[in-house]
């Protein structure tokens, strides 16, 4: 018996407990309208909804609406997993009266006591529209449950910066969407584009406007802007198959589906594209945007003339990979260069072209020597930090070994070649000698120093001009110079004679010796052309009389003959006299 | 007394002087034999650094300018090595060592080799003009003139006929001497002056006017050899081998008749 009280007990606690439960969950009294906008010729259903009973309904007043139907009063109760749920609606069919915006004024109930009021909605009454809607076909229904809208990453992209544009199909709680097709595809002119395929339609919740909707991805495309300025994207349309649920149901109480075909197309979308900064834009700039890698690698270096080398140039990164050509390969003149391989490897996703592009050259050196490839520069616009980057490589020696003296000699050694073995021409050694020497650079052209010397010598001419005339003024000419030197003599020896008076030998030698000297200088003649004929001759013709010669001639007589014939002193006298006389007179009339 | 001081300066200046240069030459040829032996190990850069020692001292030679070129076309350095192999061919054209290492030197520049224009029988005549060692065209001068007023002494005094006629002509020969050594030197200078050959160091562009934003012609590599042909606010016009013409930043090239710095 104690038993049994106590099961009962429990029982009505647990009956207690849930009820209190139950009691606990907040009370709620709403209103909800079918719309908030319509025309005059629709019809508008208010639904006043309940989550616990209440007593003492009071609907408020309709202004500007007639009431077409109601209150019909519907009340559903339901246990789920042990959680009671409760709903009870009072409906209202009403017709708008007027245009203009109206209240639905407050409702009333009074529950365990209290009294609850729903929240007064506005409902604006415009004109009669064509189509009300509550005459909805399955096209109608369509057609507001069925949207496409287009999504872009980035409104104001710089240029040949990547964006994503994502078209999305929004579908209302109700409506099923059986395929689709993309009637009109969107142009897109001054885009590089790239679909992206989409792998499986998957559906999320998404509210758009204030609706909710379920929303799938219909299609993704990557632009890359081609040009700056303000570009507009044309509107895509889609040709969707629906099936719109209908008031009908079948068997099992299921809603029938009506087929419909729902043509949408999204809004145009305009992209303003920036101009990449101008300054500090480097020379290596080719367009590429994004953020990159660059590396220049041979395979090897060092070879043997006439094989080959692979050199490659490589980007990697993320951005606009397709749309940018890579820095071109300068190699020197002698190695022979061919056109590069290109390759791609190119992922496309969401964020953009990700991935690598390379440039393979094959190079042939076909002469001995080294050669230095320039290092490479790229570069790129970085749009996240807003600033151009520029990557550059190292220089790359490449030594070329051995082997032939060009590629041409080299072909004809093959065919025939009966000339001996082909030297190279190696590079020379240095020189051991030398003969360092400061540079010789100025022209002497404005050097002083150079004319003194130069002009030196035309100094000397007058110098030697008037020295020349100084001597002639002197002594007439060289002759002048004998004879003044031959009557010197004369004198001497007449000197002598006056003092050999006592010796008649060295006395007549003497004398005789004067008048020799007296006559060369005065007649400009030798000693050995000393003929009596002609010393008479020549001072004929410088106009000595014949008396004066002859005396003379008579005192050079005495003078030979006295060398063989012995002298008195006293005729030595006479004839130093008779000499002294000769002379004067033949100095005389010489004179005159 | 003046002159005799003066006389007395000069001489003691151009002791001073002779002291100077026989100082240099023994430094130089320290500096020669430290060059060859790096270059001989293959210690390329202590040789560049040595020869350039005497490149700034002012001495010089084709054989220094020669070597200088083989240790910079050994470290890779194509502007340099061409730049010096084209100064030992300005002092002896004819080098054969020059010539070839030169060829090597010139298949390291990435600018295709230009077919020089044929020279025309006027610019041939002042390339031979311009080779022409100044030192001997000044004692050619010198000596014509020294030897004019000899003769024409011998002439004004001679004796004999004979000597006369001898005196005469060979006074008139030695006169002509003179003045056509002069004359040559003075050509010379001013072909000289004409004639700037440079070579393009770094990368340049050649533009159609001397301003940065004119339009590029073509771009010239480093190692390309020019002939500059007037200047203009550190502006050059200059042409290459094959006549093409453009003007281009100065600071880009290096004269090969410029001293060192």
């Amino acid at each position: 018996m104690q038993q049994i009280r106590g099961v009962l007990l429990g029982m009505l606690a647990m009956v207690w407990a849930t009820g209190m439960w139950a009691q606990d969950k907040e009370i709620l009294f709403e209103v909800s309208l079918s719309k908030e906008k319509l025309g005059l010729n629709e019809r508008l259903r208010v639904d006043f909804t309940m989550n616990r009973d209440g007593d003492h309904f009071e609907a408020p007043t309709f202004k500007g609406f007639k009431v077409l139907m109601g209150p019909s009063q519907s009340t559903s109760s339901s246990w789920i997993n042990g959680v009671r749920s409760f709903s009870r609606t009072f409906s209202f069919i009403l017709q708008p009266t007027a245009k203009g915006s109206w209240t639905i004024g407050q409702a009333e109930i009074t529950i365990d006591g209290t009294v609850y009021k729903t929240a007064a909605k506005k409902v604006e009454v415009t004109e009669a529209v064509a189509k009300p809607s509550d005459e909805q076909t399955a096209q109608d229904v369509a057609d507001q449950n069925v949207r496409v809208i287009s999504e872009v990453s980035k409104t104001n992209p710089y240029l040949n910066e990547g964006i994503l544009i994502t078209y999305k199909l929004l579908v209302g709680n109700g409506v099923n969407v059986t395929n689709f097709n993309s009637v009109d595809a969107a142009e897109y002119t001054h885009f590089w584009n790239q679909d992206l395929p989409i792998n499986a339609y998957n559906f999320e919740p998404t509210t758009y406007e204030g609706k909710s909707y379920q929303s799938v991805v219909l299609k993704r495309v990557l632009l890359y802007p081609q040009k700056t300025g303000k570009l507009s994207l044309k509107p895509y349309t889609f040709e969707l198959s629906v099936d719109v649920p209908t008031n009908r149901r079948d068997f099992f109480g299921r809603p029938l589906y009506a087929p419909a075909t729902r043509v949408a197309s999204t809004a145009e979308i305009t992209i303003d594209v920036k101009e990449l900064p101008q300054e500090n834009r480097p020379a290596s700039f080719t367009g590429a945007v994004g953020s990159f890698d660059f590396f220049v690698t041979p395979n090897k270096t060092a070879l043997d003339t006439g094989t080959a080398l692979e050199v490659e140039v490589r980007v990697t990164g993320k951005g606009n990979l397709k749309l940018f050509s890579l820095p071109e390969l300068k190699v020197p003149a002698a190695l022979e260069r061919y056109a590069p391989e290109n390759k791609q490897n190119i992922n496309n996703s969401r964020s953009g072209m990700e991935g690598a592009i390379s440039d393979t050259y094959t190079i042939i050196p076909n002469f001995q020597g080294s050669y230095p490839i320039p290092g490479l520069a790229f570069s790129y616009f970085d749009p996240k930090a807003k600033k151009y980057v520029t990557r550059t490589t190292e220089e790359i020696n490449i030594q070329a070994l051995g082997g032939a003296l060009s590629g041409e000699s080299a072909n004809t050694n093959n065919t025939q070649s009966s000339s001996p073995t082909m030297r190279s021409e190696g590079f020379r050694f240095i020189k051991l000698t030398h003969q360092l020497a400061p540079i010789a650079t100025a022209t002497f052209i404005e050097d002083l120093d150079f004319y003194l010397i130069w002009l030196m010598p035309l100094l000397l001419l007058p110098i030697l001009g008037w020295w020349i005339r100084y001597n002639e003024a002197r002594g007439n000419d060289l002759g002048a110079l004998k004879r003044k030197a031959s009557s010197r003599m004369a004198k001497k020896y007449l000197g002598q004679a006056q003092k050999a008076l006592k010796t008649p030998d060295s006395f007549y030698l003497a004398l005789e010796k004067s008048m020799q000297h007296f006559l060369k200088a005065r007649l400009s003649i030798e000693t050995a052309d000393m003929t009596h004929d002609t010393i008479e001759e020549l001072l004929m013709a410088q106009g000595v009389s014949k008396e004066v010669s002859g005396r003379l001639i008579e005192l050079l007589n005495r003078c030979a003959m006295a060398r063989y014939s012995p002298k008195k002193i006293s005729d030595m006298h006479e004839d130093y006299t008779a000499a002294l006389a000769v002379l004067t007179d033949l100095d005389k009339q010489h004179q005159s | 007394m003046k002159t005799r001081l003066l006389i007395l300066g000069l001489l003691l200046g151009n002791y001073c002087l002779s002291w100077g240069q026989t100082n240099m030459q023994d430094q130089a040829d320290a500096w020669w034999a430290e060059a060859q032996k790096a270059y001989q190990e293959e210690r390329y850069a202590d040789a560049i650094e040595q020869y350039e020692k005497i490149n700034q001292s002012g001495l010089a030679d084709e054989a220094l300018y020669f070597n200088l070129a083989n240790a910079y076309y050994k470290s890779n350095q194509v502007g340099n090595s061409i730049y010096y192999y084209e100064k030992a061919l300005l002092i002896n054209p004819k080098d054969e060592d020059v010539a070839a290492n030169l060829a090597y030197a010139q298949k390291m520049t990435l600018d295709q080799a230009v077919t020089p224009l044929a020279p025309t029988l006027g610019t041939a005549m002042v390339r031979s003009i311009v080779q022409w060692n100044p030192a001997y065209l000044k004692y050619g001068a010198w000596l014509g003139m020294w030897l004019f007023v000899t003769f024409a002494a011998i002439y004004r005094l001679g004796g004999t006929a004979r000597l006369k006629k001898w005196g005469f002509a060979l006074a008139t020969l030695s006169a002509i001497t003179g003045f056509l050594s002069f004359s040559a030197e003075y050509l010379r200078d001013h072909w000289t002056s004409k004639d700037q050959p440079a070579i393009v160091f770094g990368v340049v562009s050649v533009r159609e006017a001397p301003a940065v934003s004119a339009p590029e012609l073509f771009p010239l590599n480093e190692g390309t050899k020019v002939q500059v042909l007037e200047e203009l606010d550190g502006w050059g016009h200059i042409a290459l081998a094959d006549g093409t013409q453009g003007w281009m930043e100065l600071s880009g090239l290096k004269k090969l008749r410029e001293l060192p710095e």
